[in-house]
């Protein structure tokens, strides 16, 4: 029997505060605690610190002060070394979706695999297979400038998701597609989510959690609200 | 669908790499030049080191000159002085040229018809250095004048000597210019690397973010110094190899046996085949490093 109460936590911010140079404090004294398995939305205005946030969990942006625990691990503590293999166990879905120009869609989503070592054949078999699941298996061998921002964007999502991710973070992964199908992206997102991987989702649509119960992270003006589906 | 990956950092298509291969078949050409003449000289110096160096020639003059009184006094030094020559270390072997070979040697410029078979001749003798680092000249010389002051030792050293520093002299110099040539290539390397992975940046901040490591993009670029080494070494390799049969031509023009006497072809083979091997195994390790140590400051 799994104590609910008893979850570890698999991302924990504690009175973190964020502040760039020049002053622009995006958290300040921050406190939130992820359970695994769990599913968020991550939601706020543009410029609330959603991407931030985001960055502060795949370990590409340190914390001003307070403490961020990744896995149980504080970030503070991490060796150099050991990144690129927390990073293996987070995918994500980046804005930007930070796809290699000169590599075709195939190779691209094959990437992760590949920097693990896996033989190059099956890790192609895998990404087509992927490919396929977020519907572009007639793009297989075309390079990401020929594609469009929400095929860009599909692509990445089966980047995300090759490399079996026991976090993923999906940063406005329905910017640039119609809301029919944002709906299926966030369904691949609920498989995903169904075999134990803990997903947060960043949107500045607030309406799109509406249509699923999970819970909300909102941030405003620095500082964070959970908004638990049985409120809305 | 090609088996392997396409290369994730697209070095191939850099600007700056695109003449790297053409300097390194330069850098490889002059190392293997170097590294024959050098070789070709230190040929020529053993030649010259075992050819006289290891031999002495000791005169001692007609009996009748220095022993007016008999020729058996003249026996008994003479017997002395190859005990002597025998007992000294470094020595390895004396032999008495005789008379009659002598008298051979002379018959040409005497005549048939002088009776030369009781001229007064001085005793040559051949003695054979075995060791010449043990071989003490200046001792050896000084007991043989307490025995005979009139004996006279020649010795190829002197003369020698000249010849052999200068010889030496271009074998260091040789390999220096082999070692600043792979200096140079490693250098070449190291920068042309760092300022890739500067043009490269964002390919390879999307690299970490999946989860590479150091080693994995260092070894990206170690790949492409194996390919450039290829590539620039088989240039280098084909140059020293057209130098090579040019310079036997001419040689066979000029009917000068010199290249197959002193020349060991296998020699030459292995200089033309290790160089382009060892500049891109440096190389390589050169990427390697240059990368690992760029990494810590280029991408956070
Ligand atoms: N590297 C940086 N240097 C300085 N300020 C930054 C930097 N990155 C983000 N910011 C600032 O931090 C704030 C939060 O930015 P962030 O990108 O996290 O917002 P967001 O919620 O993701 O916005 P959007 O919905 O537009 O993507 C913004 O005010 C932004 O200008
Ligand atoms: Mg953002």
């Amino acid at each position: 029997m799994i104590n609910q109460n008893k979850i570890e936590p698999i991302i924990q911010f504690d009175a973190v505060t964020m502040a760039f140079e020049g002053g622009n404090t995006v958290f300040s004294d921050l406190n939130l605690s992820v359970p695994q398995g769990s599913f968020h939305f991550l939601t706020g205005m543009s410029g609330a610190g959603k991407s931030t946030f985001l960055k502060m969990v795949y370990l590409h942006q340190a914390q001003t002060e307070g403490s961020v625990f990744i896995f149980g691990r504080n970030s503070q503590h991490i060796q150099h070394a050991e990144i690129p293999h927390l990073r293996r166990k987070i995918g994500v879905v980046f804005q930007d979706f930070r796809l290699i120009p000169h590599l075709n869609a195939l190779d691209n989503v094959a990437l992760p695999l590949k920097v693990r070592g896996v033989d190059a054949r099956k890790a192609r078999k895998q990404a087509a297979e992927l490919l396929e699941w977020v519907g572009l298996q007639d793009a297989l061998y075309r390079l990401p400038q020929s594609l469009s921002g929400g095929q860009q964007q599909r692509v990445a999502i089966a980047r995300a998701v090759i490399g079996r991710p026991q976090i993923l973070l999906a940063d406005e992964p329905t910017g640039n597609v119609d809301d029919d199908i944002a709906l299926k992206l966030l369904y691949l997102f609920e498989e995903l989510h169904k075999v134990g991987t803990t997903v947060i989702v960043a949107t500045h649509n607030r309406s799109l959690p509406h249509s699923f119960k999970h819970p909300e992270i909102f941030l405003e003006n620095g500082k964070v609200t959970i908004i638990n589906a049985h409120k809305k | 669908m090609s088996l392997q990956y396409s290369s994730d950092i697209p070095l191939n298509a850099d600007p700056s790499g695109r003449f790297v291969p053409w300097i390194i078949a330069l850098m490889v050409y002059l190392a293997t030049i170097s590294l024959m003449v050098a070789f070709v000289v230190s040929a020529l110096v053993h030649r010259w080191d075992t050819g006289f160096s290891e031999r002495l020639s000791i005169e001692i003059p007609a009996s009748n000159i220095f022993n007016p009184q008999g020729d058996s006094e003249g026996t008994k030094i003479r017997e002395q002085i190859v005990q002597t020559l025998l007992k000294t270390p470094g020595i390895g072997s004396v032999r008495t040229l005789p008379r009659e070979e002598m008298l051979s040697t002379l018959k040409p410029w005497l005549g048939e018809e002088n009776d030369i078979t009781h001229l007064p001749l001085p005793t040559l003798l051949e003695v054979e250095v075995s060791n010449r680092a043990h071989l003490n000249d200046r001792l050896l010389a000084e007991s043989l004048k307490s025995l005979l002051p009139g004996i006279v030792i020649q010795d190829h050293q002197g003369w020698q000597h000249g010849v052999l520093d200068l010889a030496y002299s271009a074998q260091v110099i040789g390999l220096l210019i082999v070692s600043m040539i792979i200096l140079a290539a490693i250098s070449t390397i190291a920068f042309t690397s760092q300022t890739s992975l500067i043009i490269h940046r964002s390919v390879i901040e999307i690299l970490y973010l999946v989860g590479a490591t150091d080693a994995y993009i260092a070894r990206q670029f170690q790949n492409h110094a194996l390919r450039v080494g290829i590539k620039g070494g088989t240039v280098g390799f084909c140059l020293s190899l057209g130098t090579f049969i040019l310079l036997k031509f001419f040689a066979r023009q000029l009917d000068t046996t010199f290249f197959d006497e002193v020349v060991s072809t296998s020699m030459l083979w292995g200089i033309a085949l290790l160089v382009p091997f060892f500049v891109t195994l440096f190389m390589m390790i050169s990427a390697r490093f240059a990368v690992k140590i760029a990494l810590k400051y280029v991408v956070p």
